[in-house]
């Protein structure tokens, strides 16, 4: 009798199947995954120094510029960055279609004084 | 210290030196290196059970190679360690002979440290396959840890049954399901296995080696990453052995969270393996209603924490964030839902017969076996061995919302799916507990001053059983060396012993009744 | 592979003729099990990867993809290698998480090579740790040209 209510279930309960990739998402999606937004910068490097894989640079760049990246592919979104920056620079979203074409596909690169966005 | 411990000490045969150890239901014991074995097999013959075995090389603060058979006593809720230093010496006398949980770990340190237990009786290589030359042991202090050894090849070395009839079924590492990867090599006649050969450590990815070095903080996200489907085990026995060196209280309301976080973590777990025998004996209802539950589950640990496997919630001192208190509320009326469908299924799988036909006899162990192989969690509490560190070492706040403990007799398959829907029953209860009586106040602390050099154990029931860190810090308060004992690691020596005698198409099933991590042994 | 070359050719003639069916073999190179969970989720009546024309197989021998999740550990280069190599051309290789794609929290040890590149000819990164399902069936979809 137990058995047969579950094969049953279903019908009573209709379906679970999500529409994604035919619609958006059901799911309520964690928002661990970061968002540069390079005018907000204050350029304290407070996520570089935190981020546990390595996976945010900052480096020099031409005429006294810097380089911005964060390698999604490096991350493992524990939102770390998100929590130390000061101006909020960077955002926590829900995010999730990340998947790219060869390995620089997944690194967003950000020109500081002159943002661009690299992805 | 119970008088009881201190009356086992005080008759111990072998002379020990009491030495200071940071945590309190922890004793320390220095013994002389060709006496540990003696010292290891006399607490075991008093109720002592191994909780893990540590190599450790000093030469950095001017020592050398030293030894640790970390003990358990259930009774009392204390721990002895007893430690040898090697005098110079890379040797010691195996203590496996007398108490076979040790197998592995000596194995262990043979292959990472180049400690040879002397009269082990499998000299084989565990962790570093052949692939690593002779003579390299990567948990040197003075070895690169990023560096990669050159290659050796060497022919691997594994049990061969010789007989008429007989032959060897090779299967793996690469299996043909998303599992994960492990050789097994089962000997045969016909059908019957006579003999199984696991060789599991294809996932070391040396994650000892990596927080070497690291402060803790930093170094719980890789420790989180030992293994996904145990990760909050990890986190807490890692996060309380360094509080406890520490000697710091976390704050009540971050215990009741952890032992919430522990618990979600038994859910799905339990229910995603319940619906895993569903697939091993072909009851494809039960296979997909069992994967909606896990399903429902992550979604509510998602919501609650925002991460699937709730990674990045344990934290130092406490939790990383606090949890949001109309999540916790709308996710335990979420809960309720899960809870009474869940019920539901498990009656729905066990009225099958030819289901629980198939469950009942294979994969059969006794307790004398489990016993003396040291196993532990599900698999050990299915064959009447009622060891849970929840109730003999209440960690979190598992002093105060207690689980009913859950044992069955039958040691087989059956027995050990009965134990998982019954845990997850008593769960869903403990969730509801929690909720109902979670204290509020602060979820973290600062974690204090670590004590140079001084070293202490953190542990956590997982849905496998217990998790076993053992932590040492350096002068500067970061990682010196790390040992995680996981559950799987524990089990994995009970499922080769649970397979032979049965058919070699049982062996998933029985696999699945035991349903270990990879990735939780092989570090 | 999106630049102009016998690659770009190549990654065309894939997209024609995966469109809508694709047979993907995983491989586990040293992954710390997140993925490989979210992997089998795939298989759950919520995400039912079937409806898209996607299935895992049993065999690397039926397989157009290679799904790889964790870093290359030292212990399984060479049945990743293998793996790839008893694959049928063309064939598609696809990283899965932090650890296959960029190293993640492990990264190079004396046990492991860090990501499945350059060991495997990765085609396709899918970030995460692990990436939740929708996102991996985005990544699939990416693969065969039909994202």
């Amino acid at each position: 009798m137990g058995f047969i209510q579950l094969v049953l279930k279903p019908l009573v309960r209709g379906r679970a199947t999500v529409r994604y990739p035919g619609a958006p998402t059901d799911s309520v999606t964690t928002r661990r995954v970061p968002r540069f937004q390079p005018e907000l910068c204050i350029d304290d490097r407070a996520c570089a120094a935190i981020c546990p894989t390595d996976a945010i640079t900052i480096s020099p760049a031409g005429g006294g510029g810097r380089r911005w990246a964060l390698d999604y592919g490096r991350c493992i979104f524990c939102a770390e960055c998100i929590r130390v920056c000061p101006p909020l620079a960077i955002a926590a979203t829900g995010d999730f279609e990340l998947a790219a074409r060869g390995r620089a596909g997944v690194i967003a690169e950000f020109l500081l004084g002159e943002p661009r966005d690299g992805r | 210290m119970h008088t009881q411990t201190k009356a086992m000490l005080e008759q111990c045969p072998v002379p020990l030196d009491l030495r200071r150890a940071v945590a309190p239901n922890e004793t320390l014991l220095a013994c002389p290196a060709a006496d540990i074995a003696r010292a290891a097999a006399y607490f075991v013959s008093r109720g002592a059970e191994l909780a893990t075995m540590v190599g450790l090389d000093l030469e950095p603060l001017g020592g050398g190679l030293a030894i640790e058979a970390a003990f358990s006593l259930p009774a009392f809720d204390e721990f002895i360690r007893v430690q040898a230093d090697l005098e110079g010496g890379a040797s010691y006398p195996a203590l496996t002979p007398a108490i076979p949980a040790a197998q592995w770990y000596e194995r262990e340190a043979k292959d990472l440290l180049g400690i040879d237990p002397v009269g082990h009786p499998d000299p084989r290589r565990l962790v570093l396959h052949e692939s690593y030359p002779h003579g390299y042991h990567p948990l040197r202090k003075h070895v690169d840890g990023v560096a990669q050894a050159p290659i050796d090849a060497r022919r691997f070395d594994h049990f061969e049954v010789h007989g008429e009839g007989v032959y060897e079924l090779p299967v793996g590492p690469i299996h043909a399901g998303v599992i994960e990867p492990g050789h097994f090599r089962f000997s045969n006649i016909g059908d019957l296995v006579l003999f199984l050969d696991a060789r599991l450590f294809y996932t070391h990815r040396g994650v000892e080696k990596i927080v070497e070095g690291m402060a803790p903080g930093r170094a719980l996200f890789t420790v989180e990453r030992t293994c996904a489907a145990c990760t909050v085990s990890h986190g807490v026995a890692f996060a309380s052995a360094v509080e406890r060196a520490a000697q710091v209280e976390i704050p009540s309301r971050a215990r009741w969270l952890r032992t919430l976080l522990l618990e979600l973590e038994r859910l799905y777990n339990h229910v995603g393996d319940i619906g895993n025998i569903c697939a091993g004996t072909g009851l494809h209802a039960g296979t997909a209603r069992g994967a909606i539950l896990k399903e429902r589950l992550q979604r509510l640990n998602e919501a609650l924490t925002g991460h699937r496997f709730l990674m990045g919630v344990v934290d130092i001192g406490g939790l990383r964030t606090d949890l949001d208190a109309r999540a916790l509320n709308e996710q335990g009326r979420a809960l309720a839902s899960i809870h009474a469908d869940f019920s539901m299924y498990a009656d729905g799988i066990f009225g099958v017969d030819s289901f629980v036909h198939r469950l009942k006899g294979p994969g059969r162990l006794d307790a004398a076996l489990v016993t003396a192989l040291g196993g532990t969690g599900v698999a050990a509490r299915a064959s009447g061995v009622a060891t849970d560190y929840r109730t003999q070492h209440p960690h979190a706040a598992y002093a105060t919302v207690q689980p009913r403990p859950v044992v069955e007799t039958g040691g087989d398959v059956f027995a050990r799916t009965m134990v998982r829907v019954r845990e997850a029953e008593e769960s869903f209860r403990l969730v509801r507990a929690i909720l109902d009586g979670l204290p509020g106040g602060a979820a973290r602390t600062e974690a204090g001053r670590l004590p140079p050099r001084a070293a202490a154990l953190g542990y956590a029931e997982s849905p496998r059983g217990a998790n076993v860190h053992w932590v040492m810090f350096d002068d500067g308060g970061r990682i010196y060396r790390l040992r995680i004992r996981s559950a799987a690691y524990a089990n994995w020596p009970l499922v080769a012993r649970a397979v032979p005698g049965n058919m070699v198409p049982d062996f998933p099933l029985i696999n699945k009744s035991f349903e270990l991590c990879y990735a939780c042994c092989d570090r | 592979m999106d630049g102009k070359g016998p690659g770009a050719e190549l990654a065309a003639a894939i997209r024609r003729r995966w469109r809508r069916s694709l047979h993907i073999r995983h491989l586990d190179s040293g992954s710390c099990n997140g993925c490989d969970w979210e992997l089998a989720a795939l298989l759950n009546p919520y995400y039912d990867i079937q409806r898209l024309g996607l299935d895992f197989v049993a065999s690397p021998r039926h397989a157009d993809l290679l799904l790889v999740t964790g870093v290359m550990t030292r212990n399984l280069v060479d049945a990743a290698l293998r793996t790839y190599e008893a694959m049928p051309e063309p064939r598609l290789v696809v990283a899965v998480g932090a650890c296959a794609v960029g190293g993640g929290v492990f990264a190079q040890t004396y046990a492991a090579h860090g990501a499945a590149a350059p060991t495997l000819p990765v085609d396709v990164h899918i970030p995460g740790c692990p990436p939740r399902p929708e996102a991996i069936i985005q990544g699939l979809l990416l693969a065969v040209g039909r994202a």
